[in-house]
């Protein structure tokens, strides 16, 4: 999945939403809005509040304040029941009907979707449950039946798609289908809200990221946008002629941040301000260098700052 | 969509061994009941034929039957209700079924459906047995007619109560035992009624008994239907009410 080029449209749209159970807090005074074609993700520890705020945005809870709007209105009134043709939901635990089997169960979704019999048996084939589906689903193992969601989730392609930790218990090569499928829903204009603890994953595929604590958004952007909220230094791998390392770090002075250095191998960090300079410092050293890499901040790094850190 | 959930419903119901189960047994202790209301009549068939005006073998056999089966439904119900939302509940099935283009008040008379669905296909195989009786005698069939109303409105209010139940926990078994005392309790809520006591009318308009017991008679009257009716009804808004403040507030 590749971040989609998103439009001015906004689909979804949260402004100030305070959600308690009793005297918990589970969501506090959150604000955002995603556009059309925009694959947003919520990350956040267990208990951030992601899977609440995917509830609230699907009308399936209320929030104690605040507004949520979902196409232009409000999830929660049953006069938006008809919208829902047009989402996809992943709840976190998915479960279905034991005793019916696979196809029963989609054709079910399907045709409260409004989803044709064909999509049923092309998306079955396309989720690898096309030789299951005649079993019951209480035979299923997890992944089959996490599958079996997706499949669901994706039946009449939704415009709107919530994905409550969609690739749990899928193994690498289903993640990759199910990330090529939602490319493809992407593709074709729809909008996705991931939740997910598999930052390595959602790294390089999502146009925007929200970052949730105890309730509370502390960072939302690109990854570009988090990089320079966090401020974390940039790390640059310089690779040197075999025995030259010790000398290129005296070389570069007192001044560089200097990690681990081996036989032909240093490893550098500096802030994002400081990084052309170094870089230049570097280059003038002349022959000797071999091969320079530039690491930026990973979103597991950019996600423990913020993690670790007040909000902001 | 109504019907589609009935459907589902209807049919999840014959997948599992339970409903199966209570058919046979149903039929085993009605079977009973009707060959033993048989025989009774047999054996005083000859001092009948001396009476005036004398009960006829719906009066005798039929009504009987059908008042067991009130009993042993009051029973049963509440196991074949129970599991209607609560077990959706409990297995989480819920939240995909509210995240659908389906209103609660579509999923509630989806679900009623689905177990009238039931109700009736057991119902069919209850009048089988008095109807066979009408390949030997002549059976008075505005009386039967008026039993098997009786019989289906008891069973849907019965059903109607469970489903209210089964929307207030997501254990089937509390919700199989509360629908049990619930139903109990208003079908002898006018026993201790010494009919001189105040408000005594008013046990007996509740009583579920009452009113089947004057359908089971042969009385079609409007007041026991509306009764009836009203009950049913109440106890779907009441579902409905629930299941969508559980939704808000869950």
């Amino acid at each position: 999945m590749t971040p989609q080029n998103p439009t001015n449209k906004k689909v979804i749209s949260l402004q100030n939403v305070t959600k308690r159970y009793a005297d918990e807090t589970v969501v506090s005074k959150v604000n955002f809005t995603i556009q059309s074609g925009e694959c947003v993700v919520l990350v956040g520890h267990n208990g951030a509040g992601k899977t609440t705020l995917m509830k609230l945005m699907l009308g399936l809870t209320r929030p104690t304040s605040g507004k949520v709007k979902v196409l232009d209105s409000n999830p929660a009134f049953s006069s938006t029941i008809a919208q829902h043709r047009t989402l996809g939901y992943l709840p976190e635990s998915v479960a279905f009907y034991e005793a019916m089997t696979g196809r029963e169960v989609l054709a079910f979704y399907a045709q409260l979707k409004g989803a044709s019999r064909t999509d049923c048996e092309n998306l079955l084939e396309v989720v690898g449950l096309a030789d299951a589906a005649r079993r019951r689903v209480g035979t299923y193992s997890k992944g089959m039946r996490q599958r079996l969601g997706l499949a669901q989730a994706m039946l009449g392609n939704p415009q709107l798609l919530f994905l409550d930790e969609p690739t749990t218990g899928l193994d690498p090569l289903l993640r990759q289908q199910f990330y090529e499928l939602i490319d493809a829903l992407h593709k074709e204009g729809a909008t996705s809200v991931i939740s997910s603890h598999a930052l390595n994953e959602v790294e390089a595929r999502a146009s925007r990221f929200i970052i949730m604590k105890t309730g509370r958004v502390v960072a939302s952007g690109t990854l570009d946008e988090l990089y320079q909220q966090a401020a974390l230094p940039v790390r640059l791998k310089v690779t040197v002629t075999p025995g030259e390392a010790a000398s290129v770090a005296d070389r570069l002075g007192p001044e560089t941040r200097i990690g681990e250095v081996n036989h032909q191998t240093l490893n550098l960090s500096c802030f994002n301000g400081d990084k052309m300079p170094l870089i230049r410092r570097i280059t003038e050293l002349g022959d000797v260098v071999n091969d320079l890499q530039i690491l930026p901040p990973r979103l597991d790094e950019v996600y423990s700052h913020f993690m670790n850190g007040e909000p902001s | 969509m109504i019907m589609l959930i009935a459907k589902r419903e209807f049919r999840s119901m014959f997948l599992s061994p339970m409903a199966w189960v209570i058919l046979a047994i149903i039929q085993v202790i009605l079977a009973w009941s009707f060959f033993s209301s048989i025989d009774v009549f047999f054996n005083i068939q000859a001092e009948l034929t001396t009476l005036k005006n004398a009960p006829g073998v719906t009066d005798l056999v039929i009504s009987p039957l059908f008042e067991v089966a009130s009993i042993v439904l009051l029973m049963v119900t509440p196991l074949l209700s129970m599991r209607l939302l609560s077990e959706e509940k409990r297995n989480r099935t819920i939240s995909l079924l509210l995240s659908a283009p389906v209103s609660i008040t579509e999923i509630v008379l989806g679900k009623y459906l689905g177990l009238l669905f039931f109700i009736t296909t057991l119902l069919a195989l209850i009048s089988l047995m008095p109807l066979s009786l009408s390949m030997g005698t002549e059976l008075d069939f505005y009386k039967l007619s008026a039993g098997l109303t009786g019989l289906f409105l008891i069973l849907a209010a019965f059903s109607a109560a469970g489903l209210y139940m089964s929307s207030l926990t997501d254990n089937p078994v509390i919700a199989a035992i509360s629908t049990f005392g619930l139903l109990l309790l208003l079908w002898m809520i006018n026993i201790s009624n010494a009919s001189t006591a105040e408000g005594s009318h008013i046990l007996n308009y509740l009583s579920l008994n009452m009113h089947f017991s004057m359908l089971l008679r042969g009385v079609l009257d409007t007041r026991d239907i509306i009764y009836f009716l009203l009950f049913i009804s109440g106890f779907i808004v009441l579902t409905i009410r629930q299941l969508e403040t559980q939704r808000l507030q869950s």
